[in-house]
C-alpha cells in the first residue's frame, strides 16, 4: 500500500502524436516528458490549437500516442486495447467536461451513480446522494439535465467525477462554458474537492486565472511541454 | 466485475427501456415488430387451420382417413391389423356393370357398401330425379338400389321400379346425387348405381376373371391411421391411398388465395424490416454521444453491445407478445368472415403455430436492427473531446449482404413458395437498383439546378445535395415503401379483379358430354329455343398413350401412383386450331396453319407427372389406329375457370377421321333447371354433369378468400407508413438543428418551414416517380410470372405514386418537424453542444 503512494500518478515518457494530412504528417505533440505525484495539482495550458485536448486524450487513453509510453499509477495505459484502457480509467480517472456531458435521459442521480454502477457498486445511489449534497444539489436529486443550469449542470458532473473516488481527475476548459460568477463557484468547489479527496489533478485550459490556482503549470508550444 | 447479479444485469437496460419507451426511432421499431408480428401470426394462424380443415375435408372426399385398394379380393389381414389401432372400418366393391330394365341395357359403375360406409363425409340422395338432395345416414338395403337420375332417363324407368342387376332384380329407392368417394374424374360417362353387399352373391357378378375394385377404408385417430399405414406390408398390387388434398380446382383457388396471403405478409415483413432498420440507425446516431461517455467512464465495449442488445430484446419480446396477442385476434376475425370457406368446421387454432411465427418473425425482425447497434460499441470515446470523431462507418458491402441475408431468412419460409419468393425477391432488388440510381441522379442534377432558384429552393434543394448519402438512403426507403403500397393498393386491385374474373359470375356450371356429331346443331336449336347463349362445342376422341419417343408405355413404366392410373386409362384428347382462354402457354409455341400437323399441346401438370417434356413423340392407340405427334407446347390451365380443358389438345389435322362425340358446357339458372330434364328426355344419349355446387363453392373461395387478402393488406399499409415516418425521422435531428440555426439567422418560422417543405417535395416527388415505375413493372412481373394471369398496364399508377410520394413526404415531415420549429432556437443549440 505504502509502495502505491509513492508511485508517481502520471508517467509519460517521450510521446509525440501525429496525423496524416492531405499536406503531409501534421505533428501535434513532439517528444513530450511528464510526469504528475499523487495529490499535485497541474494546469496545462496554451493557445488554441496547441494540442492541449490532444494531450489530455492521451493521458486518459482516449487516445493512442504515435509513439512512446504512458502509465498511471504503475499501469501501462499507451500499450493495452481499448477495454483494459476503459477499465483503467474506470478504476483511476475521473473527468470534468467543458460541455458537461451529462447524460439527458438519465436524472441528476443516475448521472452521478452512473461510474459507480459501471464498477458494481450496490451501493451507487446512496454515494450518489451524498455526493450530490455536497455539491449542493440535494434538492435537485430527480432533475433531468435540460431543467439545470449550466451552473448545475457542472456541479452535477463534478459530483459524478468525485463520487467514483478517482485517484486522477481530468477537467478539460471545466468553466469555459459558465459565467464568471458561476465559474468561480465552481472553481472553489473544484479545488476544495481535489483537497480534501487528495486527488492528482490535472487541469487543461487557456484561463490564466484557474491556471494560477494550480500548484504547477506546464504550456504547450509548437509541441512541446515546457514547465512554467 | 461490472454488474454481478442477474437484476443488475438486466438493470441498466430495463432503465434504459423504460426511459427510452418513449423515444420516436423506439416507438418506430416497437410499431413495425408489433405489426409485423401480428400480420404473420394472423396469417399463420389462420392458413394452419384451413389447411387442417382440408385434410379433414379430404378425408371425405375418400369417405375414410385410408383406403387399401386390390383388384383382388381383400384379406382379412388389413381388417385385423386396422382394429388393433383402434381403427374402424368398412368395405365396398366396385365394377362396371350392365343393368336392364323392359329392353333397355345401360352400361353403369355398380357400387357395392356395407354398414358404417360412408366412414367420412356425407352421401346425398332424394325422393326423385334432378330434386334438391339432403344427406343420408343409411346405405341401400338388402333388395334394394340407389341410382344415379340420368340413369333413370336414360332406361326410362322411376323410382319403385324394379332393374335387373346381374342374375337378380333390385328395387330402386332413391335417387343417388353424390357419394363421397365418388372419385376424381368428374366426367365419368357411365350412371351410377348403389346396391347393399349383402345382395352380391345373389347377383352373381363376381366370377373369376371379372375386373372388381376391393376397398377397405378406414378411420380413426390421426395417430392411429399413421401407424397403420407405417405397418400395412401391402400385398402385391394393391395400392394405398391418403388424403392428398381436395380437387385440383379447389386446390387450385386455395393454392392462390395463400399465395396473395404468403405475397402480402412477405411485404409486411420486408416494409417493417426496412422501418426497423431506419430507425434502429437513428436510434443508434443519437446515442452515440452516450456510448462515448459511457466508454470514457469504464464501461467496456462488450458492457455497451450487451446492455443495447438487451434493451432491445427487450422492446422486441413485448412489442411480439402485443403483436401475437393482436395477429390471434385478427386471425379469429379472419376466420369468422371465411365461415363456410372450407366444407368441414375450422379447427381450434394452435397455439403453437402463434408462437412459431411469433417468435421466427421476432427474430428475423430484431436481425434488421442489427447492424447499427453492433457498430455502436466502436465510438470511441474520444467522441467526448471531439464531435467529430465516430466509429468507422460498417463496410457497406458487409451490410448488403447482411440485408440479403436477413431477407432470404424471412422470405423462404413466410411466402411458402420459391418461385413467388424469387420474383418478389428480384422485384425488390430491381427496385432497390432503380431507386438508388434515380436517387444519386437526382441529387446530382439538383446540385446543379439549385443556383437558377429562388431563396427556397435553394436552401431546400442544398439540403438534398449536402446530406448526399443520407438523401439516397431517404429516397430507396420512401420508394420502397410507396411501390409496395401502389403494388398493393393500386396494382393488386388489377390482380384481385384478374383473379376473380377467371372464375366469372356466369361461368359454366353445366357440362353436356357424349354428344354425337349429329346433335350438335339439334343441340344448338334446343338452347337458341330457350334463349340460352350457344356453347362452343369441342371435339373428344379418346385414346390411349401407348409409348413416349416410341418407348412403350404401361402402368409399370411409374412409380408415382397418379402416373400408374393416367397410363391405364384412356385419355381425353381434343383438337384445336386456337389456344382457349384461361390457357397460358410456359414452355414452347401454340402451332399456326403453317407449323405442321402431327402436334400434340400438353398441359404442364401432367407433363411433369407422365415425364413429358417439349419435342417428344407421343404415340396413342385410337380405335386400333396408332397416331404420332411431336409435343411443340406446354400449357398451365386455369382450372377453376371451369371452361371445358383437356390435358392432351392435338392440331386438327392429327384427329381427322378419328371416331370423335363433343363436349360443351354453359352456365344454367337455379330457376332454370327443368331444362335440364327436357334436354335428358330429348338427347338421352348426351350426358349431363352438374357442377353447380362445385362452382358455387369455388366462387364462395374466392370472395371471401379476397376479403381475407384486403384484411392482412391492412398490416401491410401500416408497415408502409411505418417505413415513411422512419425513413422522415432518419434526418429529424439534422433538421431540427438547422431550423435552429435558420431561426437564428433571422429566418422567420414560415419560411424555415418552406425550406423544409421544398425539400420534403423534391425527395417525395424522384420515390413516388421511380415507385410507381417499379410498381407497374411488378405487378407485370407478378400478374404472369406468378399467378399466370393477364395483366393490363395502366400508367396512371406512375401518376398516383408521384401524388402519393409528394403528399405523404410532405405531410409526414411536415408534422415531424412542426414541433422542432416550436421550440426556442437557443434551447436546440445549446443542447445540440
Amino acid at each position: 500500500m505504502s509502495e502505491q503512494i509513492l508511485k508517481p500518478a502520471i508517467i509519460v515518457e517521450n510521446i509525440s502524436k501525429s496525423y496524416p494530412t492531405p499536406d503531409g504528417i501534421l505533428e501535434v505533440l513532439n517528444d513530450i516528458n511528464f510526469r504528475a505525484e499523487q495529490s499535485e495539482s497541474i494546469a496545462i495550458v496554451g493557445v488554441s490549437g496547441s494540442g492541449k485536448s490532444t494531450l489530455l486524450a492521451l493521458l486518459a487513453g482516449l487516445d493512442l500516442p504515435t509513439s512512446g509510453s504512458i502509465s498511471i499509477h504503475g499501469e501501462r495505459l499507451s500499450d493495452t486495447d481499448e477495454d483494459a484502457r476503459a477499465k483503467l480509467r474506470n478504476k483511476y480517472i475521473g473527468f470534468v467536461f467543458q460541455q458537461f456531458h451529462l447524460l439527458g435521459n438519465l436524472s441528476a442521480l443516475e448521472n452521478v451513480a452512473l461510474p459507480l454502477e459501471l464498477r458494481g457498486d450496490k451501493e451507487a445511489t446512496q454515494h450518489a446522494n451524498t455526493a450530490l449534497d455536497q455539491v449542493g444539489l440535494s434538492e435537485r436529486v430527480q432533475h433531468f439535465p435540460r431543467q439545470l443550469s449550466g451552473g448545475e449542470q457542472q456541479r452535477v458532473a463534478l459530483a459524478r467525477a468525485f463520487c467514483a473516488r478517482p485517484k486522477i481527475l481530468y477537467a478539460d476548459e471545466p468553466t469555459g462554458n459558465l459565467d464568471t460568477a458561476t465559474a468561480t463557484k465552481i472553481t472553489d468547489l473544484l479545488f476544495a474537492l481535489n483537497e480534501e479527496y487528495a486527488t492528482t489533478l490535472v487541469l487543461v485550459t487557456h484561463d490564466e486565472t484557474l491556471a494560477a490556482r494550480c500548484a504547477r503549470q506546464v504550456r504547450l508550444v509548437d509541441g512541446h511541454l515546457i514547465d512554467v | 466485475m461490472m454488474l454481478r447479479s442477474p437484476i443488475r444485469f438486466l438493470a441498466a437496460p430495463l432503465r434504459a427501456f423504460r426511459r427510452d419507451i418513449a423515444d420516436r426511432s423506439f416507438l418506430v421499431m416497437g410499431a413495425a415488430v408489433v405489426i409485423a408480428v401480428a400480420s404473420v401470426t394472423a396469417v399463420d394462424m389462420f392458413t394452419d387451420r384451413v389447411r387442417a380443415a382440408l385434410v379433414r375435408q379430404s378425408s371425405a372426399l375418400l369417405a375414410a382417413d385410408v383406403v387399401v385398394i386390390s383388384n383382388e379380393k381383400l384379406t382379412g389381414n388389413y381388417a385385423r391389423s386396422a382394429r388393433s389401432f383402434d381403427l374402424i372400418t368398412t368395405s365396398t366393391l366396385s365394377m362396371r356393370s350392365v343393368v336392364t330394365f323392359k329392353e333397355h341395357l345401360q352400361l353403369t359403375e355398380l357400387k357395392a357398401v356395407e354398414d358404417n360406409y360412408p366412414l367420412r363425409g356425407k352421401m346425398l340422395v332424394s325422393d326423385t330425379p334432378f330434386a334438391s338432395a339432403n344427406p343420408s345416414t343409411d346405405i341401400p338395403v338388402a333388395g334394394t338400389a340407389w341410382v344415379e337420375s340420368r340413369l333413370l332417363s336414360l332406361i326410362g324407368a322411376q323410382v319403385g321400379d324394379r332393374i335387373g342387376v346381374g342374375a337378380s332384380t333390385l328395387r330402386i329407392s332413391k335417387i343417388l346425387v353424390l357419394e363421397p368417394d365418388r372419385g376424381g374424374d368428374l366426367f365419368n360417362i357411365a350412371p351410377r348405381v348403389m346396391i347393399n353387399q349383402s345382395d352380391i352373391p345373389a347377383t352373381a357378378l363376381i366370377a373369376p376373371g371379372s375386373r372388381v375394385r376391393y376397398a377397405l377404408l378406414v378411420a380413426g385417430s390421426p395417430s392411429g391411421t399413421e401407424e397403420f399405414k407405417s405397418n400395412l406390408s401391402l400385398r402385391d398390387g394393391d395400392q394405398i391411398l391418403s388424403p392428398d388434398s381436395a380437387r385440383p380446382e379447389i386446390r387450385n383457388a386455395l393454392k392462390r388465395a395463400e399465395q396473395y396471403l404468403g405475397l402480402a405478409t412477405l411485404t409486411t415483413i420486408l416494409l417493417a424490416g426496412v422501418a426497423i432498420a431506419l430507425a434502429a440507425r437513428s436510434f443508434a446516431a443519437q446515442r452515440r454521444d452516450a456510448v462515448a461517455l459511457l466508454r470514457t467512464l469504464g464501461a467496456t465495449r462488450r458492457f455497451v453491445l450487451r446492455y443495447f442488445l438487451l434493451e432491445i430484446l427487450m422492446l422486441g419480446l413485448l412489442t411480439a407478445t402485443i403483436g401475437a396477442a393482436l395477429g390471434m385476434a385478427s386471425q379469429e376475425i379472419i376466420a369468422r368472415s371465411m365461415t363456410g370457406w372450407t366444407q368441414a368446421a375450422l379447427p381450434e387454432p394452435s397455439i403453437t403455430a402463434a408462437l412459431r411465427a411469433a417468435g421466427t418473425a421476432l427474430l428475423a425482425l430484431t436481425g434488421f436492427a442489427l447492424p447499427p447497434l453492433m457498430n455502436l460499441p466502436n465510438v470511441p470515446p474520444l467522441r467526448v473531446l471531439r464531435n467529430d470523431v465516430d466509429a468507422t462507418p460498417p463496410n457497406k458491402f458487409g451490410i448488403l449482404i447482411y440485408a440479403l441475408a436477413a431477407t432470404l431468412f424471412v422470405a423462404p419460409w413466410r411466402a411458402d413458395d420459391i418461385q413467388l419468393t424469387i420474383w418478389s425477391l428480384i422485384g425488390l432488388v430491381v427496385c432497390l437498383a432503380a431507386l438508388i440510381l434515380a436517387a444519386l441522379a437526382t441529387t446530382k442534377v439538383v446540385t446543379q439546378l439549385r443556383s437558377y432558384t429562388g431563396l427556397v429552393w435553394r436552401f431546400g434543394v442544398a439540403n438534398i445535395a449536402r446530406r448526399g448519402m443520407l438523401t439516397t438512403v431517404q429516397i430507396c426507403a420512401l420508394g420502397l415503401g410507396l411501390m409496395v403500397l401502389l403494388v398493393l393498393g393500386i396494382v393488386r386491385n388489377d390482380l384481385l379483379d384478374d383473379w376473380l374474373s377467371s372464375l366469372p359470375p356466369d361461368a359454366p356450371n353445366q357440362f353436356l358430354m357424349n354428344i354425337q356429331p349429329t346433335d350438335v346443331s339439334s343441340l344448338l336449336a334446343f338452347f337458341e329455343r330457350r334463349e340460352i347463349d350457344a356453347p362452343s362445342f369441342y371435339p373428344i376422341v379418346r385414346g390411349r398413350l401407348s409409348a413416349i419417343n416410341d418407348q412403350p408405355i404401361t402402368a409399370n413404366t411409374y412409380v408415382d401412383p397418379r402416373a400408374r392410373r393416367l397410363a391405364d386409362r384412356e385419355f381425353n384428347l381434343s383438337a384445336a386450331a386456337d389456344l382457349k382462354p384461361h390457357n397460358v402457354i410456359v414452355e414452347g409455341q401454340w402451332w399456326d396453319s403453317t407449323s405442321g400437323d402431327g402436334q400434340f399441346s400438353v398441359e404442364r401438370d401432367i407433363a411433369r407427372t407422365l415425364n413429358i417434356r417439349l419435342g417428344d413423340t407421343l404415340s396413342y392407340r385410337i380405335a386400333g389406329r396408332e397416331i404420332h405427334g411431336t409435343v411443340t407446347n406446354l400449357r398451365a390451365v386455369q382450372w377453376e375457370s371451369m371452361e371445358v380443358n383437356f390435358f392432351v389438345e392435338a392440331t386438327p389435322q392429327l384427329l381427322d377421321d378419328l371416331p370423335a362425340t363433343f363436349i360443351t358446357s354453359f352456365r344454367l339458372n337455379s330457376t332454370s333447371y327443368p331444362i335440364l330434364r327436357e334436354l335428358v328426355e330429348k338427347f338421352p344419349s348426351v350426358t349431363v354433369i352438374d357442377v353447380a355446387a362445385l362452382v358455387d363453392h369455388i366462387r364462395a373461395i374466392m370472395d371471401r378468400s379476397a376479403a381475407a387478402i384486403e384484411f392482412v393488406f391492412l398490416f401491410t399499409l401500416i408497415s408502409g407508413i411505418l417505413v415513411l415516418i422512419a425513413a422522415v425521422q432518419s434526418t429529424q435531428d439534422e433538421r431540427v438543428f438547422e431550423s435552429a440555426l435558420l431561426k437564428t439567422l433571422g429566418a422567420s418560422r414560415f419560411l424555415t418551414l418552406r425550406i423544409m417543405g421544398a425539400e420534403f417535395l423534391t425527395i417525395g416527388f424522384i420515390s413516388g416517380l421511380v415507385a410507381g415505375c417499379v410498381a407497374l413493372l411488378s405487378g407485370w412481373l407478378v400478374a404472369t410470372r406468378v399467378l399466370e394471369i393477364d395483366y393490363s398496364v395502366n400508367f396512371i399508377v406512375i401518376l398516383i405514386g408521384i401524388v402519393a410520394g409528394v403528399a405523404s413526404v410532405t405531410l409526414v415531415g411536415t408534422v415531424a418537424i412542426m414541433s422542432a420549429l416550436k421550440r426556442p432556437a437557443m434551447l436546440v443549440l445549446r443542447y445540440r453542444d
